[in-house]
């Protein structure tokens, strides 16, 4: 599913965030948002969900106009988002977590059944603790749970912001493995984060975000041979 | 102190302080000095370890290892009252406000924990961040900006010596924001001390004499700005680690 935002202006109250964002993710391809504190990285992921209401601007599934949809709506659709704060519910265990997720939008056994196998398919290290508690997997196992709740819906695009907070870089390049799986199943990842260096390993697409406009945007490669002069922009004053 | 040599005009030195959580080193061997008239900014990635330095140098924790003096006095193992009680006021990433309690009410309340005689005026806090005209208005009711404004006007009131603030302008309004600017100028020409924890570095850059970078909880730079925003290691730490 293609993903596609237009002129997008945002914020909150009076305060402008976004100024204008146009962007595109594509299927089978991680696009990764980078930018400076307050550029307006999780804003962008917040409103193309529908957490927040756009000002101005669109946001196309599969060219399908979808701008302004609430997120229980976006979810319906296959859009999924995860947001930086821990949300899995700690005293369930990782398969209730994992099917009470999916119960909110689809009461439907079968589907249900059928998404908890691809998961544990995917991810091994959740089947193996599939009756534990989630407050007792370690940061990054309660992060896969994070993201794989998602597929249990059967989401087509993913949206991730900062997989990277709270974790140590080890546990981040795990993470990010995981993130690499999705793409492989044919899933749109469009993820913000801090982290360049690490994020840039699976990362097909880039945009910079500066100050609430996109003032890059390219290939991986196009963008490694300019990141140290990217960044040192952000210093400068 | 003067075993560290410590300048005359030094209003807090820490010396090696270091904090870890379990296995976590959130601040590792952080030594510096803030001077009288000064800001020291403080910058560095999420996670660096920057509100971990505050919250030691607040006394909403103790430091495994190392010491830091307030206006000399050896502070650390202090509780957070007895610190601000030193001259130091505090403001958060997230405004603790008394929520329920009108903007008035806020500012008395942050005099309570003040001595008497250092006791500034409440309307003079409320004019000098802008806000007179909400003194009424629940807490709740004001915007993010104003919320840091109050804020900033609860930590003034008390008339601290040195004021560290975490993130005062991240979601401000620029309007609101030049005014919080104004409100450091002036208290630097009383010669106050700051330390300020900020994304926004040009604003940053802009108001401090030195500027402190972390990451993993280390000090990787110090300097003043145009020395650090062009340090290498510095593009480096904002590049990220690989793995």
């Amino acid at each position: 599913m293609r993903l596609e935002v237009i002129d997008l202006v945002s914020g909150y109250g009076d305060v402008p965030v976004l100024n204008g964002v146009s962007l595109s993710a594509e299927p089978e391809k991680v696009t990764s948002v980078f930018g400076p504190n307050g550029a307006g990285k999780s804003t962008l992921l917040k409103t193309i969900f529908g957490v927040l209401r756009p000002k101005s601007g669109r946001v196309l599934l599969d060219g399908e106009e979808v701008t302004g949809s609430k997120p229980e709506e976006m979810l319906r659709r296959g859009v999924s988002y995860i947001p930086q704060e821990r949300s899995i519910f700690p005293d369930l265990t990782v398969e209730e977590n994992l099917k009470l997720t999916a119960w909110i939008v689809r009461k439907d056994r079968k589907a249900v059944s059928r998404g908890l196998q691809r998961v544990y398919e995917l991810f091994p290290a959740l089947k193996e603790n599939r009756d534990r508690k989630a407050i007792l997997l370690s940061g990054g196992q309660q992060r896969m749970l994070e993201i794989a709740r998602f597929l249990v819906l059967n989401s087509k695009v993913i949206l991730l912001d900062e997989p990277s907070a709270g974790l140590s870089p080890l546990i981040y390049s795990e993470v990010l493995d995981v993130v690499a799986r999705l793409k492989e199943e044919g899933l749109t990842v469009l993820l913000v984060d801090q982290n360049i260096r690490s994020t840039l390993r699976i990362t097909d697409q880039v945009y910079i975000l500066e100050s609430g406009k996109v003032t890059f945007s390219g290939t991986k490669s196009e963008f490694h041979g300019k990141m140290a002069e990217i960044v040192a922009t952000w210093l400068k004053f | 102190m003067e075993r560290y040599g410590l300048r005359e005009d030094t209003l807090l030195a820490a010396s090696g302080l270091s904090k870890s959580f379990g296995r976590l080193q959130a601040v590792y061997d952080v030594s510096f000095e803030l001077r009288r008239g000064e800001v020291l900014g403080l910058i560095g990635p999420n996670g660096a370890g920057k509100t971990t330095l505050l919250n030691l140098l607040s006394g909403f924790y103790v430091p495994d290892r190392g010491e830091f003096y307030v206006n000399g006095r050896k502070a650390n193992g202090l509780p957070p009252y007895e610190i601000a009680r030193l001259g130091v006021a505090r403001t958060f990433q997230v405004p603790r406000l008394f929520y329920n309690l009108t903007v008035e009410q806020n500012v008395r309340a942050a005099l309570l924990s003040s001595p008497r005689s250092t006791r500034k005026d409440v309307a003079k806090a409320l004019e000098l961040v802008g806000l007179n005209g909400h003194r009424e208005k629940l807490a709740k009711e004001l915007s993010g900006g104003q919320q840091k404004l109050l804020e900033l006007a609860m930590a003034w009131v008390m008339d601290p010596r040195i004021y560290l603030l975490d993130e005062p302008f991240a979601g401000v309004h620029p309007v609101m924001r030049e005014r919080i600017v104004g409100v450091i100028r002036s208290e630097l020409e009383e010669e106050k001390g700051f330390v300020v924890i900020s994304h926004e570095i040009t604003t940053l850059m802009q108001i401090s004499r030195r500027v402190i970078v972390m990451s993993m909880g280390r000090i990787v730079a110090e300097g003043p700005p145009e020395e650090v925003s062009s340090n290498r290691e510095v593009i480096e730490v904002y590049l990220g680690e690989e793995v």
